[in-house]
């Protein structure tokens, strides 16, 4: 078994064994980087998808080796490695189930996220990306259950609010502002003004 | 790309969460895209939501995972490509009009759509069908020209690509997304004198027309969500 319960490891340390994959192809970081993140990955679930088991392991793959390939784009300064890890898993599942008939396009996950991730702030903007990072990070924990629970609902297990609000018993509108709320208090975003 | 500072409609937090977790239904994700290239503080946001998916992604439970797996994953390391260089990774290319997530489905430009006239002001290119029954359309609007009074029977996203327009609760311009359902009555979007308006709008159902005349046409529109 692959196991993911030795020391955790730090932050830092993730973005080396990044930068070795990258700059070295160093395979016992590659190593490193799997027991850490394949157990992890498997869990962000597809839930929602009948036999969801078979595919996990699918899926696990196809990020890690995504992770193999585009280590020399990962830029330390824009995303930390959780969230690099994050997006990328996030986009293998759209266009997993893209190519599994949930969504009729040929537009790639990578069409729709790239050019806002790949943007480059400037340092006044990174500053306050770490301040805002540092601000969920401590906040997240703090949440009301019945709120976490709906974030987790639509980021882990990628449920639409519809589904969210179904598998709840909860009213569209209560897992709306539930999501608001959360929000809020993690201090992302305040406007709201769509007609 | 424009001054964001311009762009007054915004999609509220709920559908950005949705966005930054890849479960937004996609026609609504093309539009979302298409916002935010022209907004930097929604891109400012995402970035943030981003945050909230990696810490929730890191605190969650681990499964377990087979050393089999581990060992075919090692073993494809080999047969892996060279590297791209860094800046040969995403082609930037394409026409300069489009946004990038829908230059895939406007690979010609915009004058290269196949638009059909649904009035003598109003042009409409379909782009693709979801799953879900939604539908994907271009639209181009004469300067002046009128959409029919309608009402929604499910949720229309639309978003000013080029040109403004306006309706009984605004006027929009480029950049600017709206939402309208089917609690807004009689909707009747006129595009602004000076310019033609184009914008992507993505229809959850078939809209209403709500005019005598236009219930009357009713049947013969279904080939778009627009007419008059």
């Amino acid at each position: 078994m692959v196991k993911n319960n030795s020391k955790p490891i730090e932050i830092d340390q993730l973005q080396n064994l990044i930068g070795l994959i990258a700059t070295e192809r160093d395979r016992e970081a590659f190593s490193r980087l799997f027991e850490h993140y394949a157990p992890l990955l498997k869990s962000y679930s597809l839930a929602k998808e009948p036999g969801a088991y078979l595919v996990a392991d699918e899926l696990v793959q196809e990020v890690l080796i995504k992770v193999w390939n585009k280590a020399h784009l990962y830029d330390a300064s824009k995303a930390n490695p959780n969230t690099w890890i994050f997006t990328l898993a996030r986009n293998c599942r759209i266009d997993y189930l893209r190519r599994n008939g949930r969504y009729a396009s040929e537009v790639t996950s990578e069409e729709i996220f790239d050019q806002i991730e790949d943007e480059q702030s400037g340092p006044f903007e990174q500053t306050l990306q770490k301040k805002a990072a540092m601000q969920i990070h401590s906040e997240l924990k703090k949440l009301p259950e019945t709120q976490s629970q709906v974030l987790r609902k639509v980021y882990m297990e990628g449920k639409t609010q519809q589904e969210a609000a179904a598998e709840l018993c909860l009213p569209l509108g209560t897992v709306k502002s539930r999501i608001r709320l959360a929000l809020q208090k993690l201090e992302i975003v305040i406007r709201g003004n769509e007609k | 790309m424009m001054s964001s500072n311009m762009i007054k409609y915004h999609p509220h937090a709920d559908r950005l969460t949705a966005f930054s977790a890849g479960s937004l239904p996609f026609n609504q994700a093309l539009c979302i895209s298409a916002h935010v290239q022209h907004c930097a503080q929604c891109r400012q946001d995402l970035k943030r939501l981003n945050h909230v998916g990696s810490e929730l992604f890191s605190e969650l439970p681990t499964s377990s995972v087979s050393d089999t797996l581990k060992e075919r994953v090692m073993a494809q390391l080999d047969s892996q490509p060279e590297t791209e260089a860094p800046d040969s990774g995403i082609s930037k290319s394409g026409p300069s009009d489009v946004p990038r997530c829908l230059q895939p489905l406007i690979p010609n430009g915009l004058e290269g759509l196949p638009w059909k006239r649904l009035s003598p002001s109003i042009y409409a290119a379909k782009l693709c069908n979801d799953v879900d029954g939604s539908k994907v359309e271009m639209l181009r609007i004469k300067p002046g020209g009128q959409v029919a009074p309608h009402n929604h029977t499910g949720e229309e996203v639309t978003l000013v690509l080029q040109g403004s327009f306006s309706d009984n609760s605004g006027v929009y311009n480029k950049g600017d997304i709206i939402y309208r359902n089917k609690e807004d009555k009689h909707h009747q979007p006129i595009a602004s004198q000076d310019a033609e308006c184009i914008c992507l709008t993505s229809v959850q159902a078939p809209i209403q027309f709500t005019g005598f005349f236009a219930r009357l046409f009713n049947p013969f529109i279904r080939r778009s969500h627009y007419a008059s």
